[in-house]
């Protein structure tokens, strides 16, 4: 068979029939996936927002509790933690932890050795090796200690430094690039 | 499509992330009750009379000291010790292995805690122990604290304290105080006599001193107030602030320094900015990528500064400054004023005295000054306006204005105008020498004689006043009186007008 004779059967099987509810129908899928993906976007977008508030809120409350727990005089009293107030601390402790993790890999991937570094950011570098090891102590007393008030509010108060610290070397590092 | 359509598996990863967050953070508030520590505490009292050679040493750890004073020669001892634990029992034989020493010798009374050995620690023991302490008033004193606060009141024979990870607070001193902190703040007030502070990684605040001050810090702020001797400050990385002081002597790095109403000032600090309010006496700055900013200064002032702007008000002396890429704003200086700077703009107002300025690619506008003025500059305009005194500037361009100006007059310029008004005094003139190119020069001459010779090449000499022309005159060159002549009037142009013009204000 040639390319004509070909051609030719082609359009002699060629059949045409009326078919309204095609187009119709085919609308109507696109609307019903458009609606249902608007619904689940903000279904998402609600659910999402619910669990940052409830997060923020959380975090909000805790952070109130621990910094009015820090301004607070130790006195006699609250010398030593109790198992509730040790369990808060470690909570605070843990969310400055992973604060600091993020910031110091942030700070190592800025890190360039082969960058001439500034006086200032020498300077914040040594501090974090002073605060690194106060660090160290506060956290070998409390190794031995791990109640005590006064211990527990210095270590997070030295984490908060080295915070502060990290992202002043952050700042510098991005200011001098 | 597919993703548009969908969040995506960052976002479900991001979602799943804060769920857990959630959920940890919500954690221990449905954790199942636990049984509660156990704490006891015993108390501690003795009173010992003191010899009046012995000091009082106390070495400790793990809580607060408060030391006050009496009259009296005994010292009182009292302590409340803490220790809590999971069981009653392990609580009760902690605390009684708790020992708190006090050793007699001849020379001193020491004040020692002696916690039990490291193997209570795998009994998840914790502790603390809070001394206050009533001592005699005139018994030297020496404490070492760790991880606790110390407070110290009364004192009258000289303290040394040193502490860390802890608030230090000392007040009502008599004699020498020696202070050492870490990690805390420190704060001595209403202290009679000398007081040495050294502090890092906390705030110092160190207020009516009797005797000198010399703090030394490192990342902390220092605050300094009311010191009748001389304050010695050296900081790195944190705020200073000195006020009231006989004399402030203050070193710092990447903080700022503040000082008010002191005796004498000199500070150096580096990228960090500089106040200086109210000093009676001299005044000596040094710094680099900050500003300075200087009032009511009754000594000599000198100023050194790279990379940073310099503000001088009130100076009843000389005032001196050295600087580059930094505008200097002078105003109210009683004896003269010597700018020498690169890069900067600079401007002098009202001077009693005279002004000399150097400095390149910026203007130079000078007001009111009582005495000469000269300038030096290069790629910037020069501008001075009622000049008690004669004008010598040198630039290049940029144009030069001078008006009222009661001296000679000399002006060296390149590439830039020049246009000078003399101030027109009754039967008086004083010299007038103007060169430039490829700019024109103005004269505005009072009634008054000169002795005019103008030269320019490629450019035409124009006159509004009579002049008597003697000697040769051409297309670029005029010689002749003005008047019955007197003063030297010397114009020399190249590529450029020369005009003289009546109009100097009487």
């Amino acid at each position: 068979m040639t390319a004509d004779e070909l051609s030719a059967a082609a359009k002699a099987m060629r059949r045409d029939w009326d078919s309204p509810g095609l187009w119709p129908a085919i609308e109507r899928r696109i609307r019903e996936d458009e609606r249902a993906r608007r619904r689940y976007s903000w279904t998402s977008l609600a659910a999402a927002a619910v669990v940052i508030l409830s997060v923020a809120a959380s975090l909000v409350l805790l952070g109130n509790r621990l910094l009015h727990e820090r301004a607070a005089p130790v006195t006699g009293a609250s010398r030593l933690l109790s198992d509730e107030g040790l369990s808060d601390v470690e909570r605070a402790e843990a969310q400055y932890i992973a604060a600091i993790e993020a910031l110091a890999a942030k700070v190592a991937r800025t890190d360039d050795s082969t960058r001439p570094t500034s006086l200032l950011l020498a300077n914040l570098r040594e501090r974090l090796v002073v605060i690194d090891a106060a660090i160290a102590d506060c956290r070998a007393e409390i190794e031995r200690n791990r109640f005590n008030t006064h211990l527990r509010r210095q270590l997070l108060s030295i984490y908060q430094e080295k915070r502060r610290t990290l992202e002043q070397i952050l700042d510098e590092e991005q200011h001098a690039s | 499509m597919k993703n548009s359509m969908r969040p995506s598996a960052r976002a479900v990863r991001r979602g799943i992330s804060v769920l857990v967050l959630a959920a940890f953070a919500a954690a221990p508030c449905v954790a199942a009750p636990r049984e509660q520590r156990q704490e006891s505490t015993r108390s501690f009292d003795r009173t010992v009379s003191v010899m009046p050679a012995q000091a009082l040493r106390v070495e400790h750890r793990h809580g607060d000291v408060r030391i006050t004073t009496h009259a009296r020669s005994d010292l009182r001892v009292q302590a409340v010790i803490r220790v809590s634990a999971d069981s009653e029992r392990d609580a009760a034989q902690f605390l009684e292995r708790v020992q708190i020493e006090m050793l007699d010798t001849p020379t001193a009374v020491t004040v020692r805690t002696i916690y039990p050995e490291h193997e209570w620690s795998r009994r998840n023991i914790s502790y603390a122990v809070d001394y206050t302490l009533l001592m005699p008033e005139k018994m030297p004193l020496d404490v070492h604290n760790s991880f606790g606060s110390v407070a110290v009141s009364g004192a009258k024979a000289g303290i040394s304290v040193v502490n860390a990870h802890g608030t230090l607070t000392v007040a009502d001193i008599t004699g020498r105080s020696r202070l050492e902190n870490s990690f805390a703040a420190t704060e001595a007030s209403r202290m009679n006599g000398d007081v040495t502070i050294t502090g890092s990684n906390g705030d110092v605040s160190a207020t009516t001193i009797a005797g000198a001050l010399e703090v030394t810090c490192r990342f902390g702020r220092v605050a300094v107030g009311a010191v009748r001797g001389a304050a010695l400050v050296g900081n790195s990385n944190g705020q200073v602030e000195v006020a009231d002081a006989a004399s402030a002597t203050i070193t710092n790095s990447f903080g700022a320094v503040t000082v008010r109403d002191v005796g004498t000032a000199n500070i150096s600090n580096s990228n960090g900015a500089v106040r200086v309010t109210g000093v009676r006496g001299p005044a000596t700055v040094k710094t680099s990528f900050a500003p300075v900013t200087m009032a009511t200064i009754a000594g000599a002032v000198d100023v050194t500064n790279s990379n940073g702007d310099v503000t001088l008000k009130d100076v009843s002396a000389a005032a001196d400054i050295r600087s580059s890429f930094g505008r200097i704003e002078v105003q109210g200086v009683k004896t003269g004023v010597r700018v020498t700077t690169g890069n900067s703009s600079v401007r002098v107002i009202d001077v009693q005295g005279p002004v000399t300025v150097k400095t390149s690619f910026g203007l130079i506008a000078v007001e009111r000054v009582r005495g000469a003025f000269t300038a030096d500059n290069s790629n910037g305009g020069v501008e001075a306006a009622d000049v008690r005194g004669a004008a010598q500037v040198n630039t290049s361009f940029g144009p030069v204005t001078l008006r009222d100006v009661e001296g000679a007059v000399n002006v060296r310029n390149q590439n830039g105008a020049v246009e000078v008004t003399p101030l027109a005094q009754a039967g008086r003139c004083h010299n007038i020498t103007v060169e430039t190119s490829f700019s024109p020069i103005r004269v505005h001459l009072p009634q008054a004689g000169y002795n005019v010779a103008a030269r320019t090449s490629f450019g035409r000499i124009r006159t509004d006043v009579p002049i008597t022309v003697t000697g040769s005159t051409g297309e670029g060159t005029l010689s002749g009186t003005i008047g019955a002549g007197g003063c030297s009037l010397q114009l020399t142009n190249a590529n450029g007008d020369i005009q003289i013009a009546g109009g100097a204000a009487q």
